[in-house]
């Protein structure tokens, strides 16, 4: 007696399919981001959803109602929640993955990999343009027939081929001088985490290069850049020269696309000179980002966040290089990354 | 230890129930697994058509069972003959009492006039055509487009009517022509111009119609832009939403009604040890918690066993034939029966102070406060919508809601882009509030 058929267990992949969706808008408000930071990644977040709900005519409900209401029938309470459990693998998985770098042009001497499609695969469906004719015909003198039928067709189909293409440096420069208090250092941090995860997932062969910086810069592996705290005054011209010499010693820009991601609260002294805008624009010129994450900034416009904007302003056009964006809390760190990591994002 | 097989059980059950005067519909028995049971509760019917709204019934069941949070113990069908899964991981006693449970059931079934009303033979079969319709669908159009159609189709579920019937083209007679005399204009040079109003009165156009109803299901079927494999595909679900609906409004009385007599039965159940008959209680007990006031097994059990004592049986069999769970409560639930109920420690006999604040304590509820609730929680709790016209020239339909409640603000446009989306032309629902317009492209971009 086939009655059922397994259909429950299809119709909970489709469900859970539609789950996905909902999931993946609400995710940031859902987890902590303590529970995903410096967890392993197979480790296992339990995270409570409220069931998808099928919208019908139904009256608003009263504003006040609290957990007063209580009794009605079919009212069993603490049904419409499910538990999903979630590897912190697959929370990033959802949370970033259509995340590209952008601006990543293809470079000769190329480590990353890029995608190819070579058409070397066959398969039993498919646009009719796409039949293999050859094939098909051996499919049917297989069977000792001259003709063909519906089932003999084959299609020629693709394989994606992964094909190094392209190279990156991405460096991550973080402000840690005494303006910088508790909060802002926490905020940074997690935004760098983010990234880091994410370049790591998605560009496995990305050169990460770390920076401190006070009025001079710090050069620093992952840990020490996440740990390590140190005191003074802010000045980025020293920290910009250390960085575009290094870059021009090691990764000539012909060959690599280069990132820059600065986090800072954007309080510099404001009378800095020429030779700063020059810098920038240098970095700008030869770079394919140039990132600046405001922690906590002014609330007004901070001296380094106009100092950004006249650097890239030419003529009224901003550098497409230069990105921006304002982290004040918590909610903002993801949106933050996709308004500087984007490829279609440009400042207007 | 229960004697005998399931066979022996059902024949004695049998023999009991007809002594009780009952009369049952024929009922299979099968012993199932416990995931078909989670398949089969999450779709209710074998062989329904998928949906990804039965995926989430199947997992919650699933889960629920995993987590040993509750269990599902049987699923009824109405049908002729009627069929009744078992779970075959649940103790022998336990099986026994659902047998009773079942056969209480199937009495309802055949007793009950709405549910006769849908009932009809190989209902398995009738669910299964239904599901390769759509799955063919499914094949022919893409998936996600189908998709779209039967979730729009599920958003007006509550609005299905069995009484609805084709509206008529309304028609007004044609005004004469040319029965002019000979020089009438003359007089009409000397007559007063008709004014607007009449004008107004006198304009019925024959592209229109008034179809006074709720199911815009039906309607949009009908008449709304589809393919006809689709507006088959909605008739179809229209059909096993009408199923569906007398199930849903007698849901407390059946479950009490099962409730009631398997608690009979199993008392005179004889092929057990009184071990059994006590680990049968025990289930019992746990479908009956009443922490939860309104568990259907709970409140429907003590609501029959008080009626059966105040008014007798005969009364109580003439209440299943007739009524639904509103229509029962509102005419049988009175001041004396509440007495009765919190006499007898069945009804909540106090209250707290102050819903919102358990620590203010509780006070004395007083029967005719509870006859008052009781009855309004039962009342329907949907807004009335009706389909006011429909008009072929522009194709758009117009809705209207006069309630004095404020609908929805989410929901509402959604459904009304749910309609649109199936209408294919424009939709309106007025209301005091707020005038709502569907959109069809945003329920082809929702996801």
């Amino acid at each position: 007696m086939n009655l059922y058929d397994q259909k429950g267990e299809l119709d909970r992949q489709w469900y859970l399919r539609k789950l996905n969706q909902a999931i993946k808008a609400k995710l940031p408000e859902l987890i902590t981001q303590e529970a995903v930071m410096g967890s392993a990644p197979e480790q296992r977040i339990r995270i409570a959803v409220r069931k998808l709900e099928e919208p019908d005519f139904r009256y608003q409900p009263p504003k006040d109602s609290g957990q007063g209401k209580g009794m009605g029938p079919g009212d069993d309470g603490g049904d419409d929640v499910v538990w999903i459990e979630l590897t912190t693998e697959e929370i990033m998985d959802m949370l970033l993955d259509d995340l590209k770098l952008p601006r990543l042009e293809d470079k000769p001497r190329g480590l990353l990999h890029g995608e190819e499609d070579r058409y070397d695969d066959l398969s039993t469906h498919g646009p009719w343009s796409n039949i293999d004719k050859r094939r098909s015909l051996y499919e049917a003198a297989k069977a000792g027939r001259d003709y063909l039928k519906e089932d003999d067709l084959r299609y020629r189909s693709w394989k994606t081929y992964p094909k190094p293409i392209t190279s990156a440096v991405v460096t991550l420069v973080r402000d840690a001088s005494g303006s910088m208090d508790e909060s802002k250092r926490y905020l940074s941090k997690s935004a760098a985490w983010w990234l880091v995860q994410w370049i790591r997932r998605q560009y496995q062969h990305a050169e990460i290069r770390y920076f401190l910086h006070t009025t001079t810069p710090v050069a620093v592996d992952e840990k020490d850049f996440f740990n390590r705290e140190i005191t003074g005054g802010t000045a980025i011209l020293s920290t910009y020269q250390t960085i575009l010499q290094l870059w021009d010693d090691e990764f000539p820009h012909q060959d690599w696309n280069r990132y820059l991601l600065h986090f800072s609260d954007g309080d510099i002294w404001s009378d800095y000179g020429r030779d700063l805008i020059d810098t920038i624009q240098a970095i700008l010129s030869t770079s394919s980002i140039l990132g600046y994450f405001e922690v906590e900034g002014h609330k007004g416009v901070s001296p380094l966040w106009s100092l950004f904007r006249k650097s890239a302003e030419f003529q009224g056009h901003f550098h497409p290089a230069m990105r921006m964006a304002k982290i004040d809390n918590k909610d903002h760190i993801l949106p933050a990354i996709r308004t500087v990591i984007d490829e279609q994002n440009r400042l207007q | 230890m229960v004697h005998g097989t399931l066979e022996d059980w059902v024949r004695e059950m049998d023999q009991l129930v007809h002594a009780h005067g009952l009369q049952p519909l024929a009922t299979e028995f099968h012993m199932v697994s416990d995931e078909d049971i989670y398949t089969l509760s999450s779709y209710f019917v074998p062989g329904r058509y998928r949906h990804w709204t039965h995926g989430e019934r199947y997992w919650i069941a699933k889960q629920r069972d995993e987590q040993g949070m509750g269990r599902i113990y049987e699923l009824v069908v109405n049908g002729d003959p009627a069929l009744a899964y078992l779970l075959d991981k649940n103790a022998d006693a336990y099986n026994v009492l659902v047998i009773g449970h079942v056969l209480g059931h199937t009495d309802f079934f055949a007793r009950n006039r709405y549910l006769s009303a849908v009932r009809r033979p190989n209902i398995g079969i009738w669910f299964r055509e239904h599901a390769e319709w759509l799955e063919k669908l499914h094949r022919q159009r893409s998936f996600s487009r189908v998709e779209k159609l039967m979730d729009a189709a599920h958003t007006l579920s509550q609005l299905v009517d069995p009484y609805y019937r084709a509206p008529e083209l309304l028609t007004a007679p044609e005004p004469p022509k040319d029965l002019r005399q000979s020089f009438e204009w003359v007089r009409e040079l000397y007559d007063s111009p008709s004014s607007d109003s009449e004008d107004d009165s006198s304009y019925s156009p024959r592209y229109k119609m008034w179809p006074w109803t709720r199911d815009v299901l039906a309607i949009v079927a009908d008449y709304g832009h589809l393919g006809d494999e689709e507006r088959m595909a909605l008739r179809m679900m229209r059909e096993e939403m009408l199923y569906f609906q007398p199930q849903a409004q007698t849901k407390y009385m059946n479950e009490g009604w099962a409730t009631f007599w398997h608690v009979r039965l199993t008392r005179e159940f004889s092929l057990w040890d009184d071990q059994d008959h006590i680990e049968a209680m025990r289930m019992h007990a746990m479908v009956t918690q009443s922490h939860h006031f309104f568990n259907p097994y709970y409140f429907g059990w003590t609501l029959w066993e008080l009626i059966a004592e105040m008014h007798g049986m005969e009364t109580c069999f003439e209440i299943v034939e007739d009524l639904n769970d509103q229509q029962w409560v509102s005419q049988w639930i009175t001041p004396e029966l509440a007495r009765l109920a919190q006499n007898r420690n069945v009804w909540p006999l106090e209250r707290p102070r102050d819903a919102n604040d358990p620590s203010k304590g509780m006070e004395y509820y007083p029967a005719e406060d509870l006859v008052h609730d009781v009855q309004k929680a039962f009342m329907p709790d949907s807004p009335e919508i009706y389909v006011e016209q429909i008009d072929a020239q522009n194709h758009r339909m117009d809705l209207i809601y006069h309630g004095e409640k404020a609908l929805h603000k989410e929901y509402t446009q959604d459904v009304l882009n749910a309609i649109a989306y199936l209408w294919g032309g424009d939709v309106m629902l007025t209301s005091v509030h707020k005038i709502w317009y569907g959109n069809e492209a945003d329920w082809r971009r929702r996801d």
